[in-house]
C-alpha cells in the first residue's frame, strides 16, 4: 500500500515535470515557410509550405483552392518503377497530431493549374485549405523566383 | 604461377587506365544533326552549332511546376557557379514540342530570367521524338485533368536527366536532372576537365 502511493507520488511528479518541458501546443493547424513559384498565366504553377498539426486531434488534408485558378490540385511527385519522374494526385494527406508535413519541390506540392493572372515577385496567392475535422484555413503566400 | 599472372593482371590494367585520357565518353552525339528551334524562332542544328563549346542540357516541359523547374534550377545554378562561361551553352529541351512552341520557351525563359548562354529548344514532334531516343530521354502522357473550359490538360511522366557534351559534342557526363547535389558534381567535374 505504502508501495503504491509512492509509485503513484512520483508518477505524479514526473507527469508535472515533463509537461513543464513540453512545448505547450498552440491548439492551431499552422503552416509556415509558405511561397508559390513565379509564372505567367496559363502556365503551371506549385506552392509549397510546411503544415504542422498542432491542435489536439489527427487531421486530413482534403482539399486546397486557390483564389488565382479554378483548378487547384495536391500532388506528390514521384519515381516510377521504371525510373521515370512523374506526379501522382492526392486525394487527401493524413495529418498526425504535432507532426509537420512539408509540401517541398520534389514531394508534396499545390498544382496551380493555370493561373488566370501573372505570378510575379511581389504578388502573393491566397490558399484555402479544408481539413476533414477543423475549419478551413486561409492563407496568404508571397510569390517567388527560385534559382537556388 | 597464379600469382604472376594476378600480377600482370593489375600491372595491364593499370597501363590501360593511365592511357585513358580524359574523362570516359558515354555517347558520341556528333555524327546525327537535329533540326530544332529556339524560344526565338531560330533555326538550331544540333549538335553542330554547339561544336567548339561544352553543352549543358537538361530535358523539360513547361506545364510540369514541380520537377522540371528543379531541373531548372540546377542548370542556372551550375551556369552562375562556372562564372557565365563563353564556351558553355546551356539548354533545356522540351520533350512536349506540341505544347512547348518557341513563343511559350520565351515566356518560360523570361520568367526564369536567363541569359544569351541558355536557350530552350524544341521542333517538329518527330525531329524531337528521334532526338529524346538518341540521348535515351523518354517521356509518355500520365494523369489528365479538365479545365472550367472544358480543354483536357496532360502531365507526363519523364526521365530525369542532365548530360554534359564535350567540344566534340560526345556526352561526357549524365545525372539524373532534379537532385540537389548534381550541380556541385558537374562543376567538380568540370574543374577536372579545365
Ligand atoms: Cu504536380
Amino acid at each position: 500500500m505504502k508501495r503504491l502511493l509512492l509509485f503513484t507520488f512520483i508518477g505524479i511528479l514526473m507527469f508535472g515535470c515533463n509537461s513543464n518541458e513540453k512545448e505547450i501546443p498552440s491548439g492551431k493547424m499552422e503552416l509556415t515557410d509558405g511561397w508559390a513559384r513565379h509564372g505567367k498565366a496559363g502556365m503551371m504553377s506549385a506552392a509549397y509550405f510546411n503544415l504542422t498539426n498542432n491542435t489536439k486531434k489527427a487531421d486530413t488534408l482534403i482539399s486546397i483552392s486557390s483564389d488565382v485558378t479554378h483548378i487547384t490540385q495536391i500532388h506528390k511527385s514521384y519515381q516510377t518503377e521504371d525510373g521515370l519522374m512523374g506526379m501522382q494526385e492526392q486525394a487527401f494527406v493524413a495529418l498526425p497530431i504535432g507532426k509537420t508535413t512539408s509540401f517541398e519541390q520534389g514531394g508534396l506540392h499545390v498544382m496551380i493549374i493555370q493561373p488566370e493572372r501573372d505570378l510575379s515577385d511581389g504578388d502573393s496567392v491566397t490558399l484555402t485549405l479544408s481539413f476533414s475535422s477543423m475549419d478551413s484555413l486561409v492563407v496568404k503566400l508571397p510569390v517567388k523566383t527560385l534559382s537556388n | 604461377m597464379k600469382y604472376i599472372q594476378t600480377i600482370l593482371i593489375i600491372i595491364i590494367s593499370v597501363i590501360l587506365f593511365s592511357c585513358q585520357s580524359g574523362p570516359k565518353v558515354i555517347d558520341d552525339l556528333s555524327d546525327t544533326t537535329f533540326q530544332l528551334v529556339n524560344q526565338d524562332s531560330v533555326t538550331v542544328s544540333f549538335p553542330d552549332d554547339y561544336q567548339g563549346k561544352y553543352v549543358v542540357m537538361g530535358f523539360i516541359y513547361t506545364n510540369c511546376p514541380d520537377i522540371c523547374p528543379l531541373i531548372t534550377q540546377n542548370l542556372i545554378k551550375i551556369q552562375r557557379e562556372l562564372g557565365f562561361p563563353e564556351d558553355v551553352q546551356f539548354l533545356g529541351i522540351t520533350f512536349d514540342p506540341e505544347r512547348d512552341t518557341p513563343s511559350v520557351l520565351s515566356d518560360y525563359k523570361e520568367v526564369f530570367k536567363l541569359n544569351d548562354n541558355f536557350d530552350f529548344l524544341t521542333g517538329q514532334p518527330e525531329t524531337v521524338s528521334a532526338f529524346m531516343d538518341s540521348v535515351r530521354v523518354r517521356s509518355q502522357v500520365s494523369l489528365t485533368t479538365i479545365t472550367s473550359d472544358g480543354k483536357e490538360i496532360y502531365f507526363m511522366n519523364h526521365s530525369d536527366k542532365i548530360m554534359v557534351l564535350d567540344k566534340k559534342s560526345r556526352v561526357i557526363i549524365e545525372y539524373g536532372g532534379s537532385m540537389p547535389q548534381v550541380p556541385n558534381l558537374i562543376i567538380e567535374d568540370f574543374q577536372s576537365l579545365k
